[in-house]
């Protein structure tokens, strides 16, 4: 007789949901953070014009926006549901 | 997650090209991208595209007025150097000359000639997810294949596949935040740059004197390109500047001294040289000696 791994380590299968679910918010987060860490940086542009540098930064920021629902919508993908 | 086959990798990659196409005609323009009427529906109809968003900015633009205007800013009591850019917009506003013609169609040059540059960053995003996505796929395959009855195993088996594959995309993203960074910091400075060689070519004519200023900390090659052996700006024809065009796909050793960034990253800022004038060893620009002909 088979048992399923839900059966048989039921207490496991939950805590291994919560981490990957856990561990996909982490992921996300990061990257999220890491871009706008991207879009606030003076240091790489050490540009001397404050308007310049509030032009890159706004660019950054549109960048951060958006990185996050690439990601989202890559990670649906990969996710959803297929005729076998 | 599936193992994905041809169709789906396909679906996959179209995804992303569809959200950069979205974002970049966000930024610059349907436009400066070429898209038809047909094709900015589809990306409107999907999500990719918000109209919106598409009118509320236009960087090049406002790169472009803030090196065309800067001289007059300046001279209208504004420090371009510490004010912000809200402000600084305030102010053009005012300004009583609109762009001509010609200047638009600069702006509109350069919008395309950013969108073009930042298409590259995209194709590399869609690369790189799909190199991230083949292997995590033939593994989960052999996974599968070794659980094949056992559907919760083959969940669990899809689930980390997908957490493997997020992790990765993670790590992937700070580096195309970088690659975004230093793209926006090239063509706005590029926009910047031909705002301001326009803005002195309309009142001085093409063949104004021009100086491009480093940074302090600029690279050997601007420090080689605009300064003499004596640390001075060197003084150029602006219409030699634009003549030499781009460094864009050359070589370094065929760098040549150009109205926009010299390079990736650079901010070099062109500045208009009264005739007569020259530069002292302090980088400033002194009047000629009395007596002296221009």
């Amino acid at each position: 007789m088979r048992f399923t791994i839900e059966e048989t380590y039921p207490g496991e299968l939950v805590e291994r949901e919560e981490e990957t679910r856990k561990s996909l918010d982490d992921v996300l987060a990061r990257a999220v953070a890491k871009a706008h860490a991207g879009a606030g940086q003076p240091s790489p542009t050490r540009d001397p014009m404050r308007p310049s540098r509030d032009l890159v930064d706004r660019m950054g920021a549109l960048f951060a926006a958006r990185l996050p629902r690439i990601l989202d919508d890559v990670a649906t993908f990969l996710q959803a549901e297929r005729p076998r | 997650m599936m193992p994905l086959g041809p169709k789906e990798l396909k679906e996959l990659r179209a995804l992303v090209a569809n959200h950069w196409t979205g974002f970049l005609a966000e930024l610059f323009g349907a436009g400066a991208l070429g898209l038809d009427d047909d094709e900015i529906g589809r990306l409107v109809a999907g999500g990719y595209l918000d109209p919106a968003a598409a009118l509320a900015v236009d960087p090049v633009q406002d790169a472009y007025l803030l090196g065309f205007y800067r001289d007059r800013l300046t001279q209208a009591g504004l420090d371009v150097t510490a004010a912000p850019w809200s402000a600084v917009k305030a102010e053009i506003a005012t300004m009583p000359a609109p762009l001509t013609r010609g200047e638009l169609a600069a702006v509109d040059h350069a919008r395309q000639w950013a969108g073009d540059h930042c298409k590259a960053l995209g194709n590399r995003m869609e690369d790189q997810i799909l190199s991230a996505v083949n292997p995590e796929d033939a593994a989960l395959r052999e996974r599968l294949l070794g659980v094949i009855k056992d559907e919760t195993a083959q969940a669990l088996a899809r689930r980390e596949t997908v957490a493997h594959l997020r992790s990765r995309l993670g790590e992937l993203s700070g580096d195309w935040s970088r690659d975004w960074l230093r793209i926006a910091t090239t063509e706005m400075t590029t926009a910047q740059e031909y705002g301001t060689a326009d803005a002195y070519e309309s009142q001085h004519g093409p063949d104004v004197l021009y100086s491009k200023i480093p940074n302090p900390d600029a690279c050997p090659k601007c420090r080689s390109a605009y300064l003499d052996d004596d640390g001075r700006p060197k003084v150029f024809r602006l219409a030699d500047l634009r003549a030499n065009g781009t460094n864009v796909g050359r070589k370094q050793a065929e760098w040549l001294p150009v109205v926009g960034s010299h390079h990736p990253w650079c901010m070099c800022r062109g500045v208009r040289v009264p005739n007569g004038w020259s530069w002292n060893d302090r980088m400033e620009l002194r009047p000629p000696p009395r007596g002296a002909t221009a």
